[in-house]
C-alpha cells in the first residue's frame, strides 16, 4: 500500500474519464435495508443497486428519511442488509473497519480526552503503525487540512468547522479503501460549509481517495461529486444515477440545468431542498 | 441602606443571638430542697443502697414537693457528662471517673461512699491464666477512665512493667453487654464487678486477677454531688447521707428483705436467693467509710491520668463522711 | 410649565465601590476566618463558659500543636485515613464488579438498581452494630461499614457513565477497528471518567463521615484508634481543647481532600472540557 507521502505526490491532473472497471471497488447489489418496530418490520430501502469505482466521488442524495444514512451505515458495516449484498474490494461489509473510514455529522466524534494530534495518530497506532510513524503521518494530514497550528489543542477548544477538519484528517490518515461521509457539514453555518466543501474537493483531488458522500443538499452534490445517486420513494430505491462531472462552475448554464433536474427528481417526494441545504 | 451597614448589622445580630442563647442555657440555683432532682447510677448490685432508697421512696416521702427522676446510665463517664451539664444532680459511680472529673475541675466530692469492692478480671479462654496472657487481647470495661481501667493499668504495671501495655485492648462496654460478649466469645476478658463477676464465674469463666491483690481493700462506688449542690441544699444532702447509712445497715441486718427489694427492682429475675448470695459475698462490703482513695489518686497521677493529687482524703468527701476516718 | 430635572447619579459605578469583591480570594477567606475566630474568642472571654464544656481558640491551638508534637494526633489521623482508603478501595472494587455485570446484562442492571435502592440509604453507623456482631470487635467491621457507604455511589455513577457514553464515540471506536476489550478501556473508561470522579467524590464524602462516626461509636482503645476515637477519648478524660483540636483536624483533612479532588479534576476532565458539574 502506498505511503501517505507518495499519495500526496500523485498528480493533480485528472483528465479523462475514470477507468472502466469490471472490478468496481464498492458494489451495492439489490440491497434492502429495514428495521423492527413494535408494529412490525419496516423497510427503509426497498432496493438499491449501484457501483463505485476506485478514485470516484459518489454523492448519495435524497430527502430526509429516505434511508441514505442507513445505506451508509450498512456500507460501513454497522448494520446488515436484510436482502442483497454490499461488497468492498470483494469482501462483504459485515463489520465496521478502518478500510471504510467514516466521518459522522456530529462534532463530538473526536475523543475529547486526546489532543488533536493524538486523535489522528491514535487510530494509526491501533492499526499497527509505530509511534513515530503514526505521529509523522498524523502531522502531515493535519497539514493537509490546515490544522498544523492546532495539533496540541483539545477538541473542546476548537470550532465546529475545525473539529470536522480533524475528523477528515483522521479518516484520510487511515488510507481507507473508501471514505464514507454522512452529512459532515450539515451542522455548520453556510460560509464555513462552503469553504469546507471547496477544501475537501481539493484534498481529495490530491489524495485520490474514493468517496461516498451522503447529503440532502443539491449544491453540495454538484460541487463535490463525479456521479450522483438519487434515492427516493417509500420504501426508497435508486431513482437515477447521473454523471455531474462536467457541469462546470455554479454560474454555468449546465450547472443550473442539472440543478433544476435534480430538484425535480427530489420534488417528486414533496420535500424540497434549497441552496443552503435547509428543508 | 449602604452595604457595609447591612453586613455589620447582620454580624451584630448574630453575635447578640449567640450570646443570648448562651445566657439562657446557664442553669439557675436556689435554696432549700431542689424542685427537680435527677439521680443517676449504673448497673450492678454495688448500687444496692441507692436501689433500696429508690424502692422505699425515702426521698419522695420526705420531700413531696420534689420531682425525682431515677436514671441508669452505662458508665461513669456518662454520669460525669451529665453532672457537668447540670442534667444530673446526684451521681453514683466509681472512684475512677470521680477522680478524673475532680482533677479536671469538676467541683464535686463523694457525699456517701457506698462500698468497698473487689474487682475481678474474668476470662473464658482456658489459655488466659495470667496478666501476661492478656497482651494483644480484647478486654472489656465500662470506659478507659473507669476504676476498672485504673485497676487494669496497675496490674499491667506490676506484672508487665508498663502501665499502658494493655491499653490497646480496652473496649468500652457496659457490664451487662460485656458479660454477654465474654460468654459468647466476642471478647477475651472482662474486668468487672459484682454481680457480673459472680454470674460469669457460674457460666464458665475463671478469675485471672483481683483488684484487692494490687490495691488492698479499696472503695468501689459512691454517691457524688457538686460543691454547689451541697452548698445550695445542705439539709437535703445530709439527709441523703443518713439514708445511705440506713440502707447499708438494712443490707447487713436484713439481707433477705433487701434481696427481695433488689429482685423487684430487677423485674423478677435474678431470684431473691441469688441476690442474697451476692450481697453477702465478701468481695463486696457495704460501708460509707472510703478506703484507698489516696492510693488510687497517687497511682493515677503517676501514670498521667490525672494532673493533681489531693492533699488528704478529706478533700474528696463532704463533711458528713469525715467521722468515718477513711483513707 | 414646570421643568423636571433629572437627578444624575454622581456615585461611582457598583463594581468600583465593592472593594471587598476586588480582594484576592485567599485574602477574603483568611479575613473572614480571622473574624470568626475573633468572635469565638470574644464569646469565650465575655461569657466565660465552663472550661469543661467549651474551649477558647487559644486553648484549641495549643492542644492542636501538642497533639502533633507528641504524635497522638498524627497517629490518629493516619489510622483514620488508612482505614478510609482501604474501605474505599474495597468498595470501589466491588462497585466495578457490579458495574461490569450491570453493563453487560440486563439482570445485572436490575440487580444493581435494586441493591442500591435498598442499601444506599442505610447510614453506615446504623449498620455498625450488625457489622460488629458479624466481624467481631475489630477493624473489619469498620471496613465493612465504609465499603457499604462507598459501593453504591461509585457503582451507580460509573454504570451511568458507561451507559451514557456518546454512541458516536463508540461508533468511531468500532470504525477504526478497536476490539471489544480496547473499546472498553480506550473509549468507555475515559468517556465515563467524569461520572466516575463524581462517584468517587460522593463515596469519599460518605465514607469520611461514616468512618469518623463509626470510630466514635466503636471505641477501640489505644494506638489503634483513629480521629473519631481521639475525640471520644479526649472527651472521656474531659480534655475539651483536645476534642476541639480533633474536630479542627477533621475539618482540615476535609479541605485537603477537596483540594486533591480539584487537582485531579483539573488535570483530567477540566482539561478535556468534560466537566459536567
Amino acid at each position: 500500500m502506498p505511503t501517505s507521502r507518495s499519495r500526496l505526490l500523485v498528480s493533480q491532473d485528472r483528465s479523462g474519464p475514470p477507468p472502466c472497471s469490471d472490478r468496481a471497488l464498492l458494489r451495492v447489489d439489490r440491497v434492502q435495508l429495514g428495521y423492527w418496530t413494535p408494529r412490525g418490520f419496516t423497510l427503509a430501502v426497498g432496493e438499491a443497486s449501484f457501483e463505485v469505482d476506485a478514485r470516484e466521488r459518489i454523492i448519495v442524495i435524497g430527502p430526509s428519511g429516505c434511508g441514505k444514512s442507513t445505506l451508509l451505515k450498512a456500507i460501513a458495516g454497522f448494520i446488515a442488509p436484510v436482502g442483497g449484498t454490499i461488497t468492498v474490494a470483494g469482501r462483504e461489509t459485515l463489520a465496521p473497519g478502518p478500510d471504510r473510514a467514516v466521518v459522522f455529522q456530529e462534532f463530538d466524534q473526536l475523543f475529547p480526552w486526546r489532543t488533536v494530534l493524538d486523535n489522528v495518530a491514535y487510530p494509526l497506532r491501533v492499526n499497527g503503525a509505530g509511534r513515530r510513524a503514526a505521529t509523522t503521518s498524523a502531522r502531515s494530514f493535519l497539514d493537509l487540512t490546515g490544522l498544523a497550528h492546532a495539533a496540541d489543542r483539545y477538541p473542546h477548544q476548537l470550532s465546529g468547522g475545525m473539529k470536522q477538519r480533524v475528523a477528515i484528517a483522521r479518516t484520510l490518515a487511515l488510507e481507507p479503501l473508501i471514505l464514507l461521509m454522512d452529512e459532515p457539514f450539515g451542522s455548520l453555518d453556510a460560509i464555513t460549509r462552503a469553504r469546507l466543501q471547496r477544501e475537501l474537493r481539493s484534498i481529495l483531488e490530491r489524495t485520490q481517495t474514493t468517496l461516498l458522500f451522503v447529503t440532502h443538499s443539491i449544491d453540495e452534490a454538484l460541487v463535490l461529486g463525479d456521479r450522483v445517486v438519487v434515492l427516493g420513494g417509500t420504501p426508497s430505491s435508486v431513482l437515477e444515477i447521473t454523471d455531474v462531472r462536467d457541469v462546470g462552475p455554479p454560474d454555468s448554464p449546465d450547472y443550473a440545468e442539472m440543478r433544476i433536474h435534480l430538484r425535480e427528481l427530489l420534488a417528486i417526494e414533496g420535500r424540497e431542498e434549497d441552496e443552503g441545504g435547509h428543508p | 441602606m449602604k452595604r457595609i451597614t447591612l453586613v455589620l448589622g447582620l454580624a451584630a445580630a448574630v453575635a447578640v443571638a449567640v450570646l443570648a442563647a448562651a445566657a439562657l442555657a446557664a442553669p439557675r440555683g436556689g435554696g432549700g430542697p431542689p424542685d427537680k432532682l435527677t439521680i443517676a447510677y449504673q448497673p450492678g448490685i454495688g448500687y444496692a443502697p441507692l436501689i433500696v432508697i429508690k424502692q422505699q421512696r425515702l426521698i419522695e416521702k420526705r420531700y413531696p414537693g420534689t420531682e425525682v427522676e431515677w436514671k441508669v446510665l452505662a458508665s461513669g463517664a456518662a454520669i460525669t457528662d451529665g453532672v457537668i451539664k447540670g442534667d444530673i444532680h446526684v451521681g453514683a459511680g466509681g472512684v475512677g471517673p470521680m477522680l478524673v472529673g475532680w482533677a479536671r475541675g469538676v467541683n464535686w466530692k463523694f457525699l456517701a461512699p457506698m462500698n468497698d469492692g473487689d474487682l475481678w478480671l474474668m476470662a473464658k479462654d482456658p489459655n488466659i491464666r495470667t496478666i501476661a496472657d492478656l497482651q494483644g487481647k480484647r478486654i472489656a470495661m465500662p470506659s478507659p477512665t473507669s476504676i476498672q481501667a485504673m485497676v487494669l493499668r496497675k496490674m499491667a504495671q506490676v506484672k508487665l512493667g508498663d502501665a499502658r501495655a494493655l491499653d490497646r485492648g480496652i473496649i468500652s462496654m457496659d457490664h451487662p453487654d460485656a458479660m454477654q460478649a465474654l460468654i459468647s466469645g466476642q471478647i477475651d476478658a472482662h474486668l468487672t464487678s459484682a454481680p457480673f463477676q459472680f454470674q460469669e464465674k457460674v457460666r464458665g469463666a475463671h478469675v485471672v486477677a483481683k483488684s484487692y491483690t494490687y490495691f488492698g481493700a479499696h472503695s468501689f462506688l459512691g454517691v457524688m454531688v457538686t460543691q454547689k449542690f451541697y452548698d445550695d441544699h445542705p439539709a437535703f444532702s445530709k439527709a441523703l447521707y443518713a439514708d445511705v447509712v440506713k440502707a447499708i445497715d438494712l443490707i447487713k441486718t436484713k439481707p433477705d428483705a433487701v434481696a427481695k427489694i433488689l429482685q423487684e427492682d430487677a423485674g423478677g429475675f435474678p431470684t431473691q436467693r441469688q441476690f442474697k448470695q451476692w450481697i453477702t459475698n465478701p468481695a463486696l462490703s457495704y460501708t460509707t467509710r472510703p478506703r484507698g482513695l489516696m492510693r488510687f489518686a497517687a497511682f493515677m497521677n503517676r501514670i498521667g491520668v490525672i494532673s493533681k493529687v489531693p492533699a488528704s482524703w478529706r478533700e474528696l468527701v463532704f463533711p458528713p463522711v469525715y467521722p468515718t476516718k477513711g483513707s | 410649565m414646570a421643568t423636571r430635572s433629572v437627578a444624575v447619579s454622581t456615585r461611582r459605578p457598583r463594581e468600583a465601590r465593592l472593594r471587598w469583591g476586588r480582594l484576592p480570594a485567599w485574602l477574603r477567606f483568611s479575613l473572614l476566618l480571622a473574624a470568626l475566630i475573633a468572635l469565638w474568642q470574644a464569646y469565650v472571654s465575655i461569657e466565660q463558659p465552663d472550661e469543661l464544656l467549651f474551649a477558647s481558640p487559644l486553648a484549641v491551638a495549643e492542644a492542636f500543636v501538642d497533639g502533633w508534637r507528641d504524635g497522638t494526633l498524627a497517629r490518629a489521623t493516619w489510622t483514620t485515613v488508612q482505614v478510609l482508603a482501604l474501605g474505599i478501595g474495597i468498595g470501589a472494587l466491588i462497585a466495578v464488579v457490579l458495574t461490569v455485570f450491570a453493563t453487560l446484562t440486563k439482570i445485572g442492571e436490575d440487580m444493581l438498581s435494586l441493591l442500591t435502592a435498598i442499601l444506599n440509604p442505610l447510614p453506615g453507623v446504623a449498620v455498625l452494630p450488625l457489622a460488629l456482631l458479624w466481624f467481631g470487635l475489630n477493624t473489619n467491621a469498620l471496613l465493612f461499614v465504609i465499603a457499604n457507604a462507598t459501593i453504591w455511589p461509585i457503582a451507580i455513577n460509573v454504570s451511568t457513565g458507561f451507559r451514557t457514553v456518546n454512541p458516536t464515540l463508540v461508533a468511531v471506536g468500532r470504525n477504526i477497528g478497536l476490539s471489544s476489550r480496547r473499546l472498553v478501556t480506550d473509549v468507555l473508561v475515559p468517556a465515563g471518567l467524569p461520572h466516575a470522579i463524581s462517584g468517587l467524590k460522593t463515596a469519599w464524602a460518605f465514607g469520611w463521615r461514616t468512618v469518623i462516626a463509626a470510630e466514635l461509636v466503636f471505641g477501640v482503645s489505644g494506638a489503634d484508634g483513629g480521629l473519631g476515637f481521639f475525640i471520644n477519648n479526649a472527651k472521656l478524660y474531659l480534655q475539651i481543647p483536645q476534642v476541639f483540636a480533633g474536630l479542627v483536624m477533621i475539618a482540615i483533612l476535609g479541605v485537603v481532600f477537596e483540594t486533591l479532588f480539584g487537582v485531579l479534576e483539573r488535570r483530567t476532565i477540566v482539561r478535556w472540557g468534560m466537566k459536567t458539574s
